[in-house]
């Protein structure tokens, strides 16, 4: 299997809106693809419908060659774009908790990675900034062993200082074939770091490539492309 | 091209599910299952001191009023507590970190399901020895030793909680005016079930001699809720299997 995340014809209509429009795509395995768009593009969405929180309207998705379900959940690794923790449970708590349902769950790993972000075990996560939370959500996501990792804005609400840290984690804790989702607008801290990219709007993808070679053919970089592709028209 | 899929033995993920659970309405419930027997305790104190030297006249009366305030909120607290479990773990927030767990629907519904069972005994044995605790000092009614009443309020309790439970999920399906769609789903729910068990009870009626009815009655009803709380549990998880938009 050389393709970790293929979508046909995916469609999804919330009411009026059409959030996805007929999607084809396939992304191919060992890579860290850049998912980049717009707000309301649909890249939220697309995560969702891999990640199994979403039914889609037509077409399907595989992840990692399964329908959305507990055979994906076990090979993928999904962290939404916003806060899901509870609130009165420690960071020990909830590393417990993953390694309990999660055989790949590496908590070695884990405890690493707090103590790099002197984050305590014992903290509540009731106690922690809004931004110390998606580190925690990060690290519980990255400590993982799987095939595939779908991150919604994972560095949206983290300072600059620790961005640095986080994309480099990513990069050093994956597999050599895992593949890394990462929805972001911050398309500048992630870009050294992409090797293939998705450009969604509207609900449309409208730009799939490897990033080599897209640099080449445009003569641009990816955010520099990323700026021409949405920039907004004034009358 | 999809992999097939492997079956699996559901109970050790049913049993995380529900030790999760457990846990979690634990920080809530036992404190106040504990206040229920202090108040309990504190009343039997004051009636004993009243019995005695006739001197405490007034702070009995505060206490009993207060305990079977504590009493109640305990029962509402509880049916409060595991149906803001559901709603909040399947279909809020923390739906994000319990959907991606390698645990079917299913088994999601078991695991909550069987938490909701086992903290109906606590709940209503905290009461019941709550009531010795009082009876130690007075003859409180004999009615607390009739198991009858007891299994109908556990049955009471089970329906309440997995009504709302489909409730919130039949909420979840509408993508505006959540509240109005949620008082329409209690509206034709409850009239509907309440045909069905007048339509029942007609054929129980019929079916069944006077003199068993009249001794099983609570039983026959009880065990009529808890087939209409399967109901509502089987209605959840088609909702949640073929319905979920965490949106």
């Amino acid at each position: 299997m050389d393709s970790v995340l293929e979508c046909f014809n995916l469609t999804k209509k919330y009411l009026a809106k059409t959030a996805l429009d007929g999607i084809s795509l396939s992304v191919p395995k060992g890579t860290v693809v850049g998912l980049l768009g717009p707000n309301g593009s649909g890249k939220t969405t697309l995560l969702k419908l891999a990640a199994g929180l979403l039914q889609p309207t037509e077409g399907y998705i595989t992840v990692c060659g399964f329908d959305p379900g507990v055979e994906s959940k076990e090979a993928s690794a999904y962290q939404p774009d916003r806060v899901y923790l509870n609130d009165w449970m420690t960071v020990g708590d909830l590393v417990k908790m993953m390694s309990d349902f999660y055989h790949d769950f590496r908590t070695d790993r884990a405890h690493e990675m707090l103590k790099d972000l002197n984050i305590e075990l014992d903290s509540k996560l009731k106690s922690l900034s809004k931004g110390n939370k998606e580190k925690v959500q990060l690290i519980l996501t990255m400590s993982r062993d799987v095939k595939l990792y779908m991150l919604d804005e994972p560095i949206g609400g983290v300072d600059p200082a620790a961005r640095d840290y986080i994309l480099e984690t990513i990069i050093a804790n994956r597999d050599k074939d895992a593949t890394v989702i990462i929805s972001t607008h911050l398309i500048s801290d992630i870009e050294p770091f992409l090797n293939y990219v998705l450009f969604l709007k509207d609900g449309r993808l409208i730009r799939q490539g490897e990033t080599d070679k897209i640099r080449t053919e445009t003569g641009m970089s990816i955010d520099a492309l990323f700026r021409e592709d949405f920039k907004l028209r004034q009358n | 091209m999809e992999k097939t899929k492997s079956v699996r033995n559901p109970f050790p993920w049913i049993w995380k599910i529900f030790k999760y659970e457990m846990k979690n309405s634990a920080r809530i419930l036992l404190p106040i299952y504990f206040i229920t027997l202090v108040t309990a305790f504190l009343c039997n104190m004051f009636l004993i001191d009243k019995i005695e030297r006739d001197s405490v006249f007034g702070i009995l009366e505060i206490f009993q009023i207060l305990y079977y305030v504590v009493l109640i909120t305990s029962g509402v607290v509880t049916v409060v507590v595991l149906a803001r479990r559901f709603k909040i773990g399947l279909l809020g927030d923390e739906a994000y970190l319990n959907l991606m767990l390698p645990v079917t629907i299913g088994e999601h519904l078991c695991g909550r399901i069987l938490s909701v069972v086992a903290w109906i005994p606590v709940c209503l044995g905290t009461g019941f020895v709550s009531l010795l605790i009082l009876s130690a000092t007075k003859s409180v009614t004999s009615e607390i030793y009739h198991f009858d009443l007891w299994f109908s309020l556990a049955a009471i309790f089970i329906i309440v909680v997995l009504f709302a439970d489909l409730v919130n999920a039949v909420g979840h399906l509408a993508k505006r005016h959540r509240t109005i769609v949620k008082i329409v789903a209690v509206t034709v729910i409850l009239s509907a079930t309440l045909r069905i068990l007048v339509g029942v009870e007609d054929i129980v009626r019929d079916m069944v001699e006077f003199e068993f009815r009249y001794k099983y009655n609570s039983y026959i009803i009880s065990l009529t809720l808890l087939v209409f709380s399967a109901i509502y549990g089987v209605a959840t998880y088609f909702i949640l299997k073929y319905r979920l938009n965490l949106e």
